[in-house]
């Protein structure tokens, strides 16, 4: 009965270990290239920005909280945040469609999108 | 009377050292700042244990009390959101888990330790609303699998030990 358990345990962490496999393969195979990264604060898209530009974008919050956005040779990545945890800004750059920052304390999110939501206003007259 | 007296002094002891212990683990750099949220869930080891020892509703009990305290001490209400929504996930799953009586401590721990996560990751879409966040379980799944089978084993220990103790 003990070795019928252990065997048990075993098979569990093997799956588990598997399904993550395959979730991994599944999102490295799907993955590519974004364009733009789009800017989620409390679940409102707020603002989208263009990989390819160079920004620098201050991230506010009604409470005075802020994380600070940096997109830099077509990866973006917070560079500082109010938060106590900073999570966000230990977080890798990111540049594939799908990818996140998440700011749990500040309610912000920034995910890597194709391309621009809105038209990009390109010379103003 | 007596029996009674021990065992809410017993309890009242193993949810101090849940507290204690997820103090310690806040303390503790992050195992890999890239995937936030992986933690080796140490309290668990406290939880699972009086699960195994008394029952699901003196680990209920624990788990919750731990929760509050940790939420009024280092954390607040949104924090409390979250970890609220992992360890009852957790807790309700490791209960199902024991009572097949398929697995050992370590096979329930080891579910306990990714639905920990899960649930976590679960919120986070739902307040986010944002599906993506749910990529980090395909790392989560992993480290909570690893997590699960250490706390599993001290688990194992602590249980064995305490028994001879008659705690």
């Amino acid at each position: 009965m003990k070795d019928q358990k252990k065997r048990n345990d075993i098979i569990l962490a093997v799956v588990m270990i598997l399904v993550a496999a395959a979730g991994f393969l599944w999102y490295s195979l799907s993955k590519e290239e974004g364009g733009a990264v789009m800017l989620i604060q409390n679940g409102e898209e707020v603002q989208s920005f263009s990989l390819n530009d160079e920004v620098e974008y201050q991230i506010d919050t009604e409470d005075g909280k802020y994380n600070l956005l940096v997109i830099q040779g077509g990866k973006a990545f917070i560079k500082e945040a109010s938060c106590p945890d900073q999570i966000c800004v230990n977080h890798r750059p990111v540049s594939n469609v799908g990818e996140t920052i998440v700011c749990l304390p500040n309610e912000i999110v920034v995910k890597v999108v194709e391309t621009m939501s809105k038209p990009e206003i390109d010379m103003v007259i | 009377m007596r029996h009674h007296t021990k065992k809410l002094a017993v309890l009242g002891l193993l949810t101090a050292i849940a507290l204690i212990l997820s103090y310690l683990e806040a303390l503790l750099p992050p195992i890999f700042v890239a995937v936030p949220g992986i933690k080796m869930g140490l309290p668990n080891i406290a939880i699972i244990f009086v699960l195994y020892r008394f029952g699901m509703k003196e680990a209920a009990a624990v788990s919750l009390v731990r929760l509050a305290a940790v939420a009024l001490l280092f954390g607040n209400a949104m924090t409390l959101i979250y970890s609220l929504a992992g360890a009852s996930l957790s807790l309700c799953l490791m209960f199902l888990l024991k009572k097949t009586n398929l697995f050992s401590m370590v096979g329930v721990s080891i579910v306990g330790g990714v639905s920990h996560n899960l649930g976590q990751i679960l919120v986070a879409m739902w307040l986010m609303e944002t599906a993506e966040i749910g990529y980090y379980m395909i790392v989560l799944a992993v480290t909570g699998t690893i997590a699960g089978v250490l706390i599993g084993v001290a688990g194992t220990f602590v249980l064995g030990y305490l028994k001879r103790l008659n705690i």
